[in-house]
């Protein structure tokens, strides 16, 4: 069994020597410890798809805490819920999806070789990404304004014009602030999302000014795509059951 | 079939090539170890982090467990809270998650592979140093802030008030951040070490051909990716709790405090796997490395890692048997508890099942392999005692509880550790140690560590409760038997610390394969060269084949 | 390195280009973009019916289709290698051991024990008797009773 390793060095076209081996022969993307650009991609395409799973594990914590908490008090959600604001919400879910198909064409762009195609729709992307924090950013004043906050901060403010009454009810009145403590836990991790992919994608389009990716090699657009889609994902289902369960 | 070194199966009979300079030796300079994305030298960074960590925890160990020897304390309630949370905490989060994975797996796992690293060498510094941030917040916090919750952080007690009353929560959500970034540095080890089993093998490494080793370790960082995002969202969760108070966890407050149990523990506990299964993975390499035969049950170890990965899902109810959890989720949690033991018990007799007829060595890695299989299988039978929900409510809380999970942490996975430092620190640092002096070792670790704990389990089972600074005196012989076995068990550790590192110094120059061993990280010379291997190598063998002694692996290449 | 280069991947000998560059024509991501718009605004609508309590479930079926579309086309996992797919589905199994266990505890709680009530505490705590409450409604005798007992002025 011993001969039949003889020559595969020549085979496989390069050796293990790190410092000795002929650079030219290799695309400049290809980092030394990888054999080939398709060994590098699919490594990095799995090491997302993981990093995703570890994504929606955390997710999932908060989105059992809101289970938990709407089976533990019904109708203190429904009664809550009613605060928010369902246009607001509605119109960010369409602009995070429609987000979602620009940066999906951007992908694609750079999978054809269309650089400037790209740029484009990247760029949509961060605006669209932007256009739902400042919607998150009216509706979280919105909330500070009439006191609708988590726990110890909240103290809603109320009045009957018709009555002369005006005032403020504190959290041992109707539990609402055990919503609003779930409400601002998953939208806020959410908008930290949000804010760190505007961040990716501004860096991945820096590169692709620079002519980074091409059809050959575009792996990181694909993977900030593919973080970018998850974010989508969860805000698909924090709508329906923040905004308008009944 | 010729019986050919190991360096020449690997190297199509070239024969050997002339030395090289080494990884530690490539790169010279403080700032050559502070930037290196070379994984041997970020395994040896993690080893020397996690021993620092496990001398400290182990010396606050000592300190009370002087204390314990007399009924009074010496130390005061609050300064014993306050060490023994330190103590917890140091050795859960600092020490023993990253011990065995994050040293020894980093080093050993691209080598056994025959692969140049890992799949991710960049991230893997960056989970070396989001460690190091961690692990300064969580110290911090404990030491700075009096915290004395001990290192399960359990609500509401860790919502209401730290040791002095102030109701400041600073060093709650200090501490929790710290366990939160350590959670982060646990995860990105995982994510590399997944990819690169997928991704990196070399030519010819099937997965049946995956040393154990390997194999624990890929089940260990897929509990990893599962479970610490799941902390993390916990850890979350406690900080928001303490500081908006959004009634989540603290019943005053409208929240569940059995609710917090649920989620640390789904961590938690597939988090004590993350603990063990490494040290499993340790010791089917060196038991059939040194009793020279082919490991029985490949695939059985192989496949009862990952189903003890995801049985660790299953199970984590049984901490929770009098929390005030509902009575049939206690059951059942009880019931998934004893189906963990069938894959462990299945690697238990296929280990034993390696040692016979084979040709044993009884050297240092040897003597800690089978003190592995005595004290770990105490370990994992009183283990039963606890999952049984009836017998738990009595033992819950009880030294019982701190015997059974020492016996396992330290008598499986430290005693493995040491095992697999023996195994290995020829290969890591090129250099041999004296196998007297090692011999002395594992006695005194022995007696000591079974001194220690093994009272602990009759302390246990007669009512004495833990985490107290004072106790009834008529546990007093108890306990002064259990501290001065802990001074003999910590004489022995830092007598291992003193010759490995006198080996460092003064020892033999290591051979590139001492033990005759089969995996592929024999087959460079030790120690490695930067670039691990030559040529990539080529496999076309298992990892414990030996010929010339296991007749059925000699038939089977035919 | 040579076109006819032999590389391994996974222990095996296997292509250079293992990973499938599959390009999806542009009309087809239109397509789902709009099928998404006709959930979202499915989702909207059935909140506003009164579907009892079926309105979760099926709140939660259409975001699963959505969900599914987003995952299977704009995430390409339906074109991707299927372990990829495996990771996927397997991390949403453990989600689901992690609220199925959870909420095993939760439900049967109080069927023996007593230890921790929370519709006991819900209704202590008086959370279960409010009437609803928005800034834009007349206040009920009730609510301005408490207004002025409790409330600041």
């Amino acid at each position: 069994m011993s001969t039949a390793h003889v020559g595969h060095e020549a085979a496989l076209g390069h050796d293990a020597h790190g410092d000795g081996h002929d650079h030219a022969a290799h695309p400049p993307h290809l980092r030394h410890h990888f054999d080939n650009s398709g060994q590098q991609e699919s490594a990095a395409k799995l090491g997302m798809w993981i990093f995703l799973a570890t994504e929606l594990l955390m997710f999932s914590g908060l989105f059992l805490a809101y289970f938990v908490v709407r089976s533990n008090y019904p109708e203190m959600v429904l009664e809550a819920h009613e605060r928010l604001d369902k246009i607001l919400g509605a119109i960010n879910t369409v602009v995070l999806i429609f987000s979602s198909l620009t940066m999906a064409l951007a992908v694609r762009a750079s999978q054809t070789n269309q650089r400037v195609q790209a740029r484009w729709y990247l760029l949509v992307t961060i605006l669209c990404a932007m256009t739902f924090m400042v919607v998150k950013y009216m509706e979280y004043s919105a909330k500070i304004e009439h006191g609708t906050l988590p726990g110890r901060f909240y103290a809603e403010h109320v009045q009957d014009l018709a009555a002369g009454v005006e005032g403020t009810l504190d959290r041992w009145y109707g539990g609402y602030q055990l919503f609003f403590g779930i409400y601002f836990a998953m939208t806020g991790l959410h908008g930290i999302h949000v804010l760190v992919g505007i961040g990716l994608i501004i860096w991945i389009m820096w590169k692709n000014e620079k002519g980074a990716y091409s059809s050959e090699y575009y792996t990181p657009v694909e993977n900030v795509g593919l973080y970018w889609h998850l974010v989508d994902l969860i805000w698909i289902f924090l709508f329906p059951l923040l905004y308008l369960v009944k | 079939m010729t019986t050919t070194t190991l360096e020449e199966q690997i190297h199509g009979g070239h024969g050997a090539h002339p030395e090289e300079v080494d990884y530690l030796r490539a790169k010279r300079g403080i700032w050559s170890w502070m930037t290196t994305v070379d994984h041997k030298r970020i395994g040896v960074m993690y080893m020397v982090g996690t021993l620092l960590g496990f001398l400290v925890a182990g010396v606050l160990a000592l300190i009370f467990r002087a204390d314990l020897m007399t009924p009074d304390s010496e130390l005061g309630r609050e300064l014993y809270n306050k060490l023994f949370t330190l103590h917890g905490a140091i050795m859960v989060f600092i020490f023993i998650i990253p011990a065995i994975p994050a040293a020894l797996g980093n080093f050993f796992l691209p080598l056994m592979l025959g692969t140049k690293d890992v799949a991710f060498p960049r991230l893997n510094l960056m989970s070396f140093y989001v460690w190091v941030l961690g692990l300064i917040v969580l110290l911090a916090a404990i030491i700075a802030g009096n915290l004395d919750t001990g290192w399960t952080f359990y609500t509401p007690y860790s919502i209401k008030s730290n040791a002095d009353g102030s109701g400041n929560i600073a060093p709650l959500v200090l501490a929790t951040t710290g366990a939160f970034i350590l959670g982060f540095s646990s995860i990105l080890t995982g994510v590399n070490f997944i990819v690169t089993v997928h991704k990196m093998r070399a030519p010819g490494m099937t997965w049946n051909r995956m040393p154990l080793f390997v194999w624990a370790s890929y089940a260990t960082a897929v509990i990893q990716v599962l479970a610490t995002p799941v902390l993390a969202i916990t850890l979350l969760l406690l900080m928001l709790e303490n500081v908006f108070q959004i009634g989540i966890f603290n019943p005053a407050w409208g929240g569940d405090p059995v609710l917090f149990q649920h989620f640390f523990w789904f961590y938690s506990h597939p988090a004590v796997y993350i603990m063990i299964l490494p040290a499993f993975g340790i010791i089917s390499e060196t038991i059939s490395v040194h009793s020279k035969k082919h490991i029985f049950g490949y695939k059985a170890i192989a496949l009862s890692s990952v189903a003890i990965a995801i049985i660790s899902f299953l199970v984590w109810g049984h901490h929770m048997f009098v929390s005030g959890q509902s009575e049939f989720a206690a059951a059942l949690f009880s019931f998934l508890t004893f189906a963990v033991a069938v894959p462990t018990a299945i690697k238990v007799f296929s280990w034993v099942a390696t040692l016979y007829k084979g040709v044993i060595t009884w050297n240092a890695s040897m003597l800690y392999t089978l003190t592995f299989l005595f004290t770990f299988t105490i370990g994992g039978l009183t283990g039963i005692f606890l999952g049984a929900l009836s017998v738990d409510i009595h033992f819950h809380d009880s030294y019982f509880v701190v015997a059974h999970f020492h016996y396992v942490m330290m008598g499986g996975t430290v005693i493995a550790l040491l095992a697999g430092i023996h195994h290995w620190f020829p290969k890591m640092f090129g250099k041999m140690y004296n196998e007297g002096h090692a011999r002395i070792g594992v006695i005194l670790v022995f007696i000591g560590f079974n001194m220690t704990f093994f009272t602990q389990f009759m302390l246990g089972s007669q009512g004495m409760p833990r985490r107290y600074a004072e106790y009834d005196p008529v546990f007093q012989p108890y306990h002064v038997i259990s501290s001065i076995g802990s001074f003999i068990l910590g004489a022995g550790l830092l007598w291992t610390l003193v010759y490995l590192v006198m080996a460092l110094k003064n020892g033999k120059k290591a051979p590139a394969n001492p033990w005759g061993a089969a995996s592929l990280e024999w087959a460079t010379q030790s120690p490695p060269i930067e670039h691990n291997f030559h040529e990539t190598p080529h496999v076309d063998t298992d990892p414990y084949n030996y010929p010339e002694i296991d007749r059925t692996a000699a038939k089977a290449h035919h | 390195m040579s076109a006819d280069a032999k590389v391994y991947i996974k222990g095996r000998a296997a292509d250079a280009h293992e990973a499938h560059h599959h390009v999806m024509p542009i009309s087809t991501y239109l397509k789902v973009f709009g099928a998404l718009m006709v959930l979202t605004v499915l989702t909207v609508v059935v909140s506003y019916l009164d579907l009892g309590p079926l309105a979760l479930g099926v709140a939660m079926l259409v975001a699963v289709i959505k969900a599914a579309a987003v995952i299977g086309y704009f995430m390409h996992l339906k074109f991707d290698t299927r372990f990829h797919t495996f990771v996927f589905l397997s991390t949403l199994l453990f989600v689901a051991i992690f609220f199925t266990l959870t909420f095993f505890d939760l439900k049967t709680r109080d069927m023996m024990n007593q230890t921790w009530d929370s519709h006991a505490y819900a209704r202590d705590a008086g959370l279960d008797q409010k009437p609803a409450l928005r800034d834009t409604r007349p206040l009920t005798a009730e609510e301005i009773e408490h207004l002025k007992t409790h409330g600041h002025h």
